[in-house]
């Protein structure tokens, strides 16, 4: 599905990540810690197509084609998402409104009719519910005025809502409360599917003992350092990062 | 007859930033020439008053059922009308106003607009002014008085649109008695309009004026509003955009005086500029010295879309009392990208990302308006509007 090959990018004179290899598959549940500085952000950036960033070197194969040269918006066409992990406010625009523009422009480029109003009203609520968020919600404006956790829920919601295919999920888990992280969790796993894969970049385990993610890697100065399954991120808690390097 | 007397405006910071040179060799008295055949077939509704080029025509059946009077202005004038003998040009400032004082001597058009004592309808009052005069360098002065009698509630939508290049100089009186509400929406587009505003209104004991005004551009629009808070519990609630595009130019100074004790006043206005616009907000409140217990909001925020488009936002608190509550703060600047990224990894393109983010813009303005039917109206204008405004490059 995604075939990250030598990668290296960065902004104006200053070189971000470093030659960065992933290949990721369907189905799959890849996990990328690191310290703070090191590149995870840049990278989910880069893969939703924000400008600002340059790429050096390589090249981002996803679904067998190169989308270097796509905007965000067509990159969200293709079926990748990100969670943000500081998802910012829209003043005034209504979550309803928002969401339903979303979801028609993804549906038009499927060549799709529009939702119908109602229909997509139902589906809206059904999954707020699912992620523990009232129907109030939907007369909320996007964002704003949200407490952290609820901004990481619509977040989720929003996933689930305009239904990608590859993920990125930035630090979806911290700012979390307990029982938060685990109705975050229950909506990532709901949407866990055989044709998608996920990314999620985070500097704690605490959330992987509910996602059990098939790799964990490690970025350190914008390169994967080292990859290996769950326990990595275990080791990762006790030892630290001192011993990778 | 051409005035000449313009020493009158130009020491007051009203016009600080309007540019006003080019009406020296304008014609101030003037009264156009009419085609009534333009009109006379046009039906008025039930709640509708009809004006056409300011001048009264007709008002529909629910205004005369409620027993609301209106008469032209002139006529109104020669009916010894007791309160309109005591407050006619009385309510306007009390400095020396060229526009105000041309509109005094040369007014030509306009209506008288009485609304009852213990009146409360939900249904806003129209007033829609027909536009189709063609003047050059040539000013035509309306003047319109509204009384609200006691204890009345009422709402009126002032459609004020028109396509045609017209110069009108027009002055408003309101005066608001004791116990009464007046919510009026002023919806404008002037595209090749030139007019001087002057709005001012007396407010009584207990009572309230929602002024909400709305300005879909213009050649040049000089709005000058004046309130005056005149007794205990007086309240004005004023609330407005305005759209500039191209090369509209867009000005308006609020003034509102508390001029006793307990009143308030809260101004939220909205500006988004593009083109080469230009736009202006001068508001002030001035609680003077023994009106204790007063409170002053204003806001103002502004988006500026292009480089060669200025706004000028200037709120001002000027208070002589210790016992008060006021605020004032003002923004201005453009639409954050990170927004629109956000956006964008939603599937939303640039323009859908922008159109939504002003939409958004102006939503709580909007949402201040009382009437459902009118807020859905203006929203669709608005999103119309954008997708026109796009073509602007922002």
């Amino acid at each position: 599905m995604l075939n990250i090959k030598n990668l290296s990018a960065g902004v104006k004179d200053k070189n971000i990540l470093n030659n960065v290899n992933l290949k990721i598959n369907k189905g799959e549940f890849h996990v990328i810690m690191g310290t703070n500085g090191t590149g995870k952000s840049t990278l989910g950036n880069i893969l939703t197509g924000k400008d600002n960033y340059e790429i050096t070197k390589g090249d981002i194969i996803y679904k067998n084609k190169s989308i270097l040269d796509l905007p965000p918006e067509e990159r969200a066409y293709l079926g990748i998402f990100m969670s943000f992990q500081y998802p910012i406010a829209i003043p005034g625009v209504n979550t309803m409104h928002f969401m339903r523009t979303a979801v028609n422009s993804i549906r038009k480029s499927q060549n799709k009719d529009e939702i119908e109003p109602a229909e997509f009203i139902k589906t809206f609520k059904k999954i707020l519910n699912l992620i523990d968020l009232k129907d109030e919600f939907t007369k909320r404006n996007v964002n704003e005025g949200f407490s952290g956790g609820e901004k990481k829920r619509f977040e989720i919601v929003q996933m689930i809502l305009l239904n990608p295919q590859l993920i990125i999920l930035d630090e979806t888990d911290s700012g979390l409360d307990i029982d938060a992280l685990k109705i975050v969790a229950k909506g990532i796993n709901s949407f866990r599917k055989k044709n998608n894969a996920f990314i999620l970049i985070t500097h704690y385990h605490r959330i992987l003992k509910y996602l059990n993610p098939d790799y964990v890697h490690v970025m350190l100065d914008g390169t994967i350092v080292k990859s290996g399954g769950e326990s990595l991120a275990l080791e990762l808690e006790e030892k630290g990062y001192d011993w990778i390097k | 007859m051409k005035s000449t007397k313009s020493q009158y405006y130009l020491n007051h910071e009203q016009w600080k930033y309007t540019k006003i040179n080019h009406f020296k060799d304008y014609n101030f008295n003037y009264t156009p020439d009419y085609n009534f055949n333009n009109i006379v077939n046009k039906k008025c509704q039930n709640n509708e008053i009809l004006l056409y080029n300011g001048r009264f025509i007709q008002a529909g059946n629910e205004i005369n059922r409620n027993n609301i009077i209106v008469y032209n202005i002139k006529e109104a004038l020669n009916k010894n009308i007791q309160h309109l003998n005591d407050l006619f040009k009385k309510i306007v400032p009390k400095y020396d106003d060229l526009y105000i004082h041309n509109n005094n001597n040369y007014f030509s058009e306009g209506y008288y607009l009485y609304i009852p004592k213990n009146l409360t309808i939900n249904k806003p009052i129209i007033i829609n002014n027909i536009t189709d005069t063609i003047n050059k360098k040539t000013f035509t002065n309306y003047r319109n008085f509204i009384f609200c009698d006691k204890n009345s509630k009422v709402k009126i939508i002032n459609y004020n649109s028109s396509e045609m290049k017209v110069c009108t100089n027009i002055v408003n009186e309101l005066y608001i008695d004791n116990d009464a509400e007046l919510e009026i929406i002023a919806k404008s587009n002037k595209p090749k309009t030139q007019q001087i505003y002057n709005f001012s209104a007396n407010i009584n004991r207990n009572s309230k004026l929602i002024y909400h005004a709305f300005d879909f551009g213009g050649k040049f629009i000089k709005n000058n509003y004046h309130i005056n808070l005149n007794n205990l519990g007086g309240e004005c609630l004023f609330n407005g955009f305005n759209i500039a595009k191209s090369n509209d130019y867009i000005d308006n100074y609020i003034e509102i005086f508390h001029n006793n004790k307990n009143t308030r006043s809260e101004l939220n206005y909205k500006i988004i500029s593009t083109g080469k616009s230009k736009s202006i907000l001068f508001a002030k409140a001035i609680i003077k010295k023994n009106s204790s217990n007063c409170e002053a909001y204003q806001n103002n925020h502004n988006l500026i879309l292009s480089e060669k488009s200025i706004i000028h936002s200037n709120p001002q608190l000027e208070i002589y009392n210790d016992n008060v509550q006021c605020s004032h703060g003002s923004t201005t600047g453009q639409i954050d990208d990170e927004i629109i990224y956000y956006m964008r990894t939603r599937g939303i393109n640039i323009k859908e990302s922008k159109k939504l983010i002003l939409e958004g813009f102006l939503s709580d303005i909007i949402n201040n308006v009382s009437i459902k039917l009118f807020v859905d109206n203006l929203n669709s204008i608005i999103k119309q509007y954008l997708q026109n405004l796009q073509n602007e490059n922002f």
